[in-house]
């Protein structure tokens, strides 16, 4: 008997079932899929890592049998190494490669490249289906950003043009490599075939200048910064040396963005919470009445709670069900943006993530329903039969008066007066719409911020400064010839824009790989020393403190500040090389360059013992020209060495290719909740009309059209929508800047503030966002017309 | 078997200003079928009868015989399967829905047997309401005469001072004539009920039929659908329908005091124990 009631019930109740079944789908896969998202970008960075089996610092050395005897001494010896292996490589400039004769890239682009083969064992290079790379002969595989800056097609040939000889290639993948993938890595690595790569490197080259590459895993206990720590007191000199931390600094862009995709995720799972609870109560009220009179005829409340409970059991499994598979695709969508940057694991935990979220649904369902048919238990039958009402009268309720807005025209009224007296009705709709607003306006924010060039430049601490220039010589001379020879340099591009016309003042920016400490230097971590020569050092930004002055006195970041609980006027040890130093913090200021780990030393104090790990030249234009291309070619013809890039060259390097991502990834954020609060507000309001059927038809029976119905319909939504954009909207603005603050912040940098476009975010996307809900209600109101005026019986 | 129902003739001519004998309602072959999982049910089945001007008929009929299909098909509410509907001259079986919306709106007054109203409304907005909605124009005097309409009405039914109430703290009765009350607003041309004092007491019910009776003296035209005896007696005339058929009519004449009502219902209910009651 009860299996035929649970049928009837299932045939009877279709719309209400359907809804409530499309609900917990919809639930399950949010969960599911938001789920999945949650646990692989978390994991991202960790994962690439691990499958790519990165070693705990990579040195990347000329292959000299003086720097090759230092390293190999030390990593005999060292008693923090537990293993390492080294293996050949290819340096070249990437202005080596051409297709039908010409260069590949631009000038400006003075990069260096590795050519290697491919990696078998350590830092290895996947393919976009994210497989071990296999190449044959006369293949190569570029990195995506290549492919992507420059049209490069797999199936192109690709030359590399050495000591005047010229050998083909075919591309045949785009690669993934975690070392070098980031775009903030300006250095590519392209991979070739084991015997192409053994006929370049039997060649004796100008061009393809022989490597090691030395992958050193430190013994357990070690830290990967006190490996490297024991590394840069040997002072050998380098072409660069790769830590994990660095990696991990490398990724800091797609990690916001993966922040930003986790704070929606989580947004979707709240979404999917209120509107399961939502649905299941509001069905279990529809079902009161068949319940009251299974109570009248004497069935008792514990076997109706369990034809119910088994009703909602059967309709949780399959949503669930339906839910799991389809949050497959809907997680695949939300990371597809993320797949070009991460290689995301796709493996088991994803899968136990998506089950865990999508069995939580079923298991909410579950919850709700028991705590709901709960009142199964206490409830009269004639309580039941009034759906929950206990007829006591009496009650008055607050209301807005009809004669009393006299401007007001009935469906406006009604609409009006629906939101005033039964607001907890439109609570789950106005959650909704709120939470839809934060979700599409927060992120865009945060994205904004990321694409503002200013805002980024200073947090990747960066002072303010026009153009870079670099030539050749003085890339070589910063490592082998000290800061005088630089300098020279510098003057000579001075020199060159000034005849050119564009008469500019460059500084050089140096940075230097150092040990900070406060008692014990093996309790200290690596930090970058970032020093500015022919700058007024209290030109840069300081948060609080005043500029280091003098030689013995350095500016900290926050992040370092924190880390090591320093204080203005705290002393503080900073191991360069062989040397240490005691230097007095003046000053804590905002980067997140290297994790927020550096600190600012003033031009008066001079490092004896080290060489620079990395070097700029950068400065300001006595006025800034207007056409920059016209001024890059007057400088380039008084000295074609020079290499020069503007701020938006700089901002593309950084973060250029990854501006494409971040918009992706905006449009699919925008596309998914818009996508989403339809469908709920789609099925919200038909799940509304189905209960206010009987109202519906007393309006009709009086005389109100369809079209003054639907006035009603539509203008109490607008009115929840208008109000829930509303205050979405203002909460998006401190939300924001708390958000963008503490994830800057969980970065290094401790005064961001989002960057806010006022047009976009008061009036494009809030409008976006009405008329997209808008037309849902639209749709959603075809019942109206259907209802019949006899469904006035129906009212309880 | 199809009944065609003999024209009725008023004894008794009510006296109003517009023509005595104008149809307010002619119904010729009536039909509704409802369609139901593979069934049709004929609901409905040729049904003829008219009204006059002024006249107050009811109907009744055993449980299920199409009383209430009746009333909502002639009057607009639902769409007829076949057959004719002419309300004051205009067929309106073959209205539009937004024409017919219209009519309901200014022609027509309607009362049910359960006292529906809207719920967040107070008894007098829901009085006001499609006053206000009939409006072509929102203005505030325009408004200030439908708010005195209203009240005047409230005071002839006996519920002035309730209108302030939420429709949950009155009674029945007062609910009942509440909903008179909106069914007049617009200055209907005729009332349709349905089991108006269904819901109602004794003393309620009489309440309300003595109200409708008023109405009927003024000019009203009123068709109601009952199955009491009592409130059939106070009518002009009674149909009697069986299985979407109207087997019958038994004209009683014009209401007029309470000794007379006695009479009425033993008549009444003798002509329907003859019909087979």
């Amino acid at each position: 008997m009860h299996l035929s009631i649970l049928k009837n019930d299932l045939r009877r109740k279709k719309s209400v079932n359907l809804i409530l079944t499309v609900f917990i789908i919809l639930a399950a896969m949010l969960m599911g899929g938001s789920s999945s998202v949650l646990f692989s970008t978390t994991t991202a960075v960790d994962h690439m890592l691990e499958k790519s089996n990165v070693p705990d610092m990579s040195i990347y050395t000329f292959d000299q049998p003086d720097v090759v005897g230092a390293v190999e001494a030390w990593a005999d010896t060292s008693d923090k190494i537990e293993s390492y292996r080294v293996e050949d490589a290819l340096l070249m400039m990437i202005s080596a490669f051409s297709r039908d004769g010409r260069r590949v890239v631009d000038d400006k682009d003075l990069v260096s490249a590795f050519l290697v083969a491919v990696p078998e064992n350590d830092s290895k290079i996947f393919n976009q289906e994210n497989q071990a790379l296999e190449l044959s002969p006369g293949e190569i595989a570029i990195p995506m950003g290549f492919h992507k800056t420059y049209d490069l097609e797999i199936g192109d040939t690709l030359d590399i043009v050495a000591d005047g000889k010229t050998t083909s290639f075919v591309i045949s993948a785009y690669s993934k490599d975690v070392v070098f993938g980031s775009d903030m890595m300006a250095s590519k690595r392209f991979v070739i075939h084991a015997d192409d790569f053994s006929r370049f490197h039997s060649q004796e080259s100008l061009d393809l200048i022989k490597n090691k590459i030395w992958s050193v895993n430190a013994k357990e206990g070690v830290s990967f910064e006190a490996l490297s720590n024991d590394f840069s007191r040997r002072a050998v000199t380098v072409i660069t040396t790769i830590d994990i931390a660095t990696i991990r600094q490398t990724y800091l862009v797609p990690m916001l963005i993966a922040t930003v995709m986790i704070v929606v995720s989580v947004s979707l799972i709240l979404i999917s919470f209120l509107i399961l609870r939502f649905t299941i109560v509001f069905t279990i009220q529809e079902d009161y009445r068949e319940i009251g009179v299974m109570k009248g005829i004497g069935i008792r409340s514990k076997v109706v709670r369990r034809i119910y409970r088994t009703k909602y059991l059967a309709i949780a499994l399959f949503g669930g069900l339906v839910g799991f598979g389809l949050s497959f695709i809907y997680s695949n969508i939300m990371m597809r943006s993320l797949n070009d940057l991460f290689m995301m694991d796709n493996g088991v935990g994803q899968i136990v993530f998506t089950l865990i979220g999508s069995a939580l649904v079923v298991g909410l369902s579950m919850l709700f329903s028991s705590m709901c048919t709960r009142k199964i238990n206490k409830v009269s039958v004639v309580e039941a039969i009034r759906k929950g009402n206990t007829g006591e009268r009496f009650s008055k309720s607050k209301r807005l008066s009809l004669y009393t807005k006299k401007s007001l025209r009935a469906p406006g009224f009604l609409a009006l007066s629906d939101i005033f007296n039964g607001f907890r009705k439109f609570l789950v709709l106005t959650l909704t719409f709120t939470l839809g607003t934060l979700l599409i306006i927060v992120p865009l924010n945060m994205i904004n911020t990321l694409k503002d060039k200013d805002e980024m430049m200073k947090i990747f601490g960066m002072p303010p400064h026009d153009v870079t220039m670099m030539t050749e010589r003085a890339f070589q001379v910063a490592v082998t010839s000290g800061q005088e020879a630089i300098e020279e340099e510098i003057q000579e591009m001075q020199n060159a824009s000034e005849r050119a016309g564009y008469p500019v003042d460059l500084h050089l920016e140096i940075g230097y790989s150092a040990n900070i400490f406060v008692d014990e230097p093996d309790e200290g971590m690596r930090i970058d020393v970032l020093q500015g020569i022919r700058f007024p050092i209290e030109d840069y930004d300081y948060s609080e403190g005043r500029a280091p002055i003098r030689e013995n006195e350095i500016a900290v970041s926050t992040m370092v500040a924190e880390t090591l609980n320093l204080q203005i006027g705290d002393t503080v040890s900073v191991q360069v090389g062989q040397e240490e130093y005691a230097m007095l913090v003046t000053a804590i200021y905002s980067s997140i360059n290297n994790m927020g780990m550096n600190i600012r030393a003033p031009e008066a104090f001079v490092f004896t013992s080290t060489s620079p790990s990395t070097i700029s030249i950068i400065g300001s234009f006595e006025t800034m020209p207007e056409d920059l291309e016209k001024a890059t070619a007057a400088i380039k013809a008084q000295n074609p060495d020079i290499s020069i890039s503007f701020e938006e060259d700089e901002y593309q390097r950084y973060i250029g290719g990854t501006v494409e991502a971040i918009d992706g990834m905006k449009n699919l954020i925008v596309v998914v909740v818009l996508s989403i609060i339809f469908l709920i507000t789609c099925l919200i309001v038909r799940m509304l009309i189905s209960r206010e059927i009987s109202q519906i038809a007393l309006l009709k029976s009086i005389g109100f059209r369809c079209s003054s119905l639907s006035r009603w319909q539509i203008g109490r939504i607008s009115i929840i929508l208008v109000l829930s954009v509303a205050v979405g909207t203002a909460l998006s603005l401190p939300l924001s800047h708390l958000l963008t603050g503490s994830i800057f912040g969980m970065l290094g940098a401790s005064s961001v503030t989002a960057v806010i476009e006022p047009l976009q975010v008061y009036a494009v996307y809030p409008l976006i966002f009405l008329v997209s809900t808008i037309t849902a209600v639209v749709v959603s109101i075809g019942q109206i017309k259907q209802t019949p005026v006899s469904e006035i019986n129906s009212q309880e | 078997m199809q009944t065609m129902i003999e024209k009725v003739v008023h004894s008794d001519p009510v006296e109003t200003a517009e023509k005595p004998h104008e149809l307010s309602l002619r119904v010729t072959d009536l039909c509704k079928t409802y369609i139901t999982d593979k069934q049709s049910l004929n609901v409905l089945r040729n049904v003829n009868f008219s009204m006059r001007k002024g006249d107050f008929v009811s109907v009744m009929g055993p449980s299920g015989s199409g009383k209430s299909t009746l009333l909502y098909t002639v009057s607009g509410m639902d769409k007829p399967t076949s057959g004719d509907v002419e309300f004051f001259g205009q067929n309106i079986a073959k209205l539009g829905e937004n024409k017919m919306a219209d009519l309901r709106l200014n022609e027509m007054g309607f009362v049910f047997q359960q006292m529906h109203m809207l719920r967040n409304l107070s008894v007098f907005d829901n009085i006001i309401l499609a006053a206000y909605h009939a409006s072509v124009k929102v203005s505030a005097s325009h408004r200030r005469d439908i708010n005195e309409k209203a009240k005047a009405l409230m005071r002839r039914f006996d519920i002035i001072d309730i209108m302030d109430k939420d429709i949950t703290e009155v009674s029945g009765g007062q609910l009942q004539r509440a909903c008179l009350c909106r069914a007049l607003i617009n200055d209907p041309k005729m009332i349709f009920a349905d089991e108006p004092t269904g819901s109602l007491n004794s003393k309620a019910a009489a309440e309300v039929m003595d109200k409708l009776n008023t109405l009927n003296r003024e000019g009203a035209t009123i068709l109601l659908v009952t199955h009491d005896i009592k409130v059939a007696a106070r009518t002009d005339k009674t149909l009697y329908i069986v299985d979407g058929n109207i087997q019958g009519e038994l004209e009683l004449g014009k209401y007029g005091d309470t000794g007379e009502a006695k009479t009425r219902e033993k008549n009444l209910s003798n002509w329907l124990v003859n019909m087979g009651w």
